[in-house]
């Protein structure tokens, strides 16, 4: 479903600040992968969804999802076929419009927007029906702006209007950090509900090992760039956070890095 | 009602639609365009000088529009494509404009006298005096453009344009392209202003070259006025809010000018007004905090 192929990104190059942020990092996603990457600051992770995502171009390399080489696109093209969250809940939607219409306008993401009137009727009863399912009482505050709902329920509804139209890869990074523990539980359930109900391909950052092992099937190790370690099926399932640690310091030959990466 | 008082009203219902238009560059999307300081003069220049020289009201007005869209759609390409800041990109495309208008007059003022304008023909057809006049093509022009403007930020070619205000980040992941959506509400805003210009400019009796100088100011100080007397509730709230704060903006300086203020003083006490307008949530943050320390 997803191929990320030997891409390179580096920020600010030729100055002091020069990041090589993305070295040759390759990841193949099958489809309904529910991949969990995880890895220290700076490792990468944000920086390999934005390429994918389309936010910049990239330096070397290729994208390509289900058979499209998107590489070249601009992230507004790249919409049609991803799903996003963004860490921070003021960043997926729009505060001063209705509920309904950010919802309206995800049910048509990707498509070019014509002159027909953006809520209608037959939606309403399906957006109903939808945010009813969310169970935080948004289907009685259609109309209510979205600057007014908490940070908890304003990813809740951002995570809706990503998959409301199916998308054939979601990315989600890190979507429960800035949410406080008791949220950010229910919106990790929530995503597992909706990816595991549309068997959605996924690649969903988190600073939580435990969460990380805990939901997916697969999980990515990032290091300096590069795709680290890279476990699915079984070998995942029984995995524990000593043998992660323990793969990654062997991986990486750092001894020290396990702590930063715990405390990362 | 005294012609003087209709008079005033007819005047705020008339540069309601330059301050719609601000309203669109301004709250919708989210950015401070001063392109409407030629944009102005420029749908009165383009409408004067093809009605002077024979054209009808409507192809004047259409023109007009037409040569607002350009306008804005300089200003979007700077700001867009060129990534040239959108203020500094709207005080290129008003510099530019000065000489475009004067080309277009050939001179710095374009007398309409003797020439038939909305406003003789509406008299002629009504039978009424000045001031109901400009009050009948005010109401006209700005019912028309309002509910124009109310079905098309409703589409989803508007919707979209609305989300662009609030968040780029996010209609950009919905997959639309900013930089269009920026062009647009520019263009649209514009239009909307150049045709105010050719709608003040007829009513004036002649266009010059000078007559856009704190249109937006008074554009601003409609919107806020506006939006603090008459709430923010709706896209629709909003704007009869802004319409009924262009009129509110005619009466205050209806009656400062009563009182005895030199018109001299009208730009001086415009900024003013404005600028404590838009200090007011700072003053207000500061004001509540000492309270609660307290």
């Amino acid at each position: 479903m997803l191929q990320v192929e030997h891409i390179y990104k580096t920020f600010f190059p030729g100055t002091i600040n020069e990041k090589r942020a993305l070295v040759d990092t390759t990841l193949h996603l099958k489809p309904g992968d529910f991949t969990t990457v995880i890895g220290s600051n700076g490792a990468g992770k944000s920086t390999m969804l934005n390429a994918i995502a389309g936010v910049w171009p990239i330096d070397k390399g290729r994208i390509v999802i289900d058979g499209v080489d998107i590489t070249k696109e601009p992230e507004h093209k790249r919409a049609r076929y991803i799903g996003r969250v963004f860490q921070d809940p003021m960043l997926g939607t729009a505060a001063g419009m209705m509920i309904e219409e950010n919802l309206a306008i995800a049910s048509r993401r990707g498509q070019f927007p014509g002159l027909s009137w953006s809520s209608s009727s037959e939606q309403h009863d399906r957006f109903y029906e939808m945010l009813k399912e969310l169970n935080l009482g948004l289907e009685d505050r259609m109309t209510a702006h979205v600057g007014l709902l908490s940070g908890g329920q304003r990813q809740a509804l951002t995570l809706l209007m990503a998959t409301i139209k199916k998308p054939k890869l979601l990315l989600l990074d890190e979507h429960t950090a800035a949410l406080d523990p008791k949220t950010a539980e229910k919106v990790l359930e929530l995503t597992d509900t909706i990816v595991e109900r549309d068997r959605l391909t996924t690649l969903m950052i988190t600073h939580n090992m435990r969460d990380a092992l805990r939901f997916g099937n697969r999980l990515v190790m990032m290091h300096e760039g590069r795709v680290l370690i890279d476990v699915d099926g079984e070998e995942k399932k029984n995995l524990k956070i000593a043998d992660l640690l323990a793969m990654f310091e062997k991986a990486s030959g750092d001894g020290m890095a396990s702590d930063k990466l715990l405390l990362g | 009602m005294s012609n003087l008082a209709v008079s005033t009203v007819a005047q705020g219902l008339l540069w309601a639609v330059m301050a719609l238009g601000v309203y669109v560059t301004f709250r919708v999307l989210d950015l401070a365009d001063l392109t409407c300081e030629g944009s102005f003069p420029l749908g009165a220049a383009t409408a004067a000088t093809l009605m002077a020289s024979g054209h009808s009201v409507s192809t004047a007005i259409l023109a007009a529009a037409v040569a607002g869209m350009l306008a804005g759609a300089v200003t979007g390409f700077l700001t867009t494509k060129m990534k040239i800041p959108a203020l500094l990109a709207g005080i290129l495309t008003m510099i530019a404009l000065y000489s475009v208008n004067l080309r277009i007059m050939g001179k710095a003022n374009l007398s309409l006298l003797g020439v038939d304008t909305v406003f003789t023909y509406t008299q002629q057809a009504l039978g009424l005096n000045n001031a109901y006049t400009t009050f009948v093509v005010g109401l006209a022009a700005t019912l028309l453009i309002g509910i124009g403007m109310y079905w098309f930020f409703g589409t989803e070619i508007g919707a979209a344009i609305r989300a662009t205000g609030f968040n780029q980040q996010m209609i950009r992941a919905q997959g639309v392209n900013t930089d269009m959506t920026i062009i647009l509400g520019l263009i649209i805003s514009n239009a909307l202003i150049s045709v105010s210009g050719a709608l003040v400019g007829q009513n004036n009796g002649f266009a010059d070259v000078g007559m856009g100088v704190g249109t937006i100011v008074i554009g601003l100080a409609s919107v806020i006025i506006g939006e603090v007397l008459f709430g923010t509730r709706s896209f629709k709230n909003c704007m009869i809010s802004v319409v009924l704060g262009s009129v509110v903006y005619r009466i205050v300086i209806a009656v400062v000018l009563q009182m005895g203020m030199p018109p001299n003083d009208l730009k001086l006490f415009t900024s003013v007004l404005v600028a404590i307008a838009l200090s007011m949530p700072l003053i207000k943050a500061k004001f509540k905090g000492r309270k609660v320390a307290r």
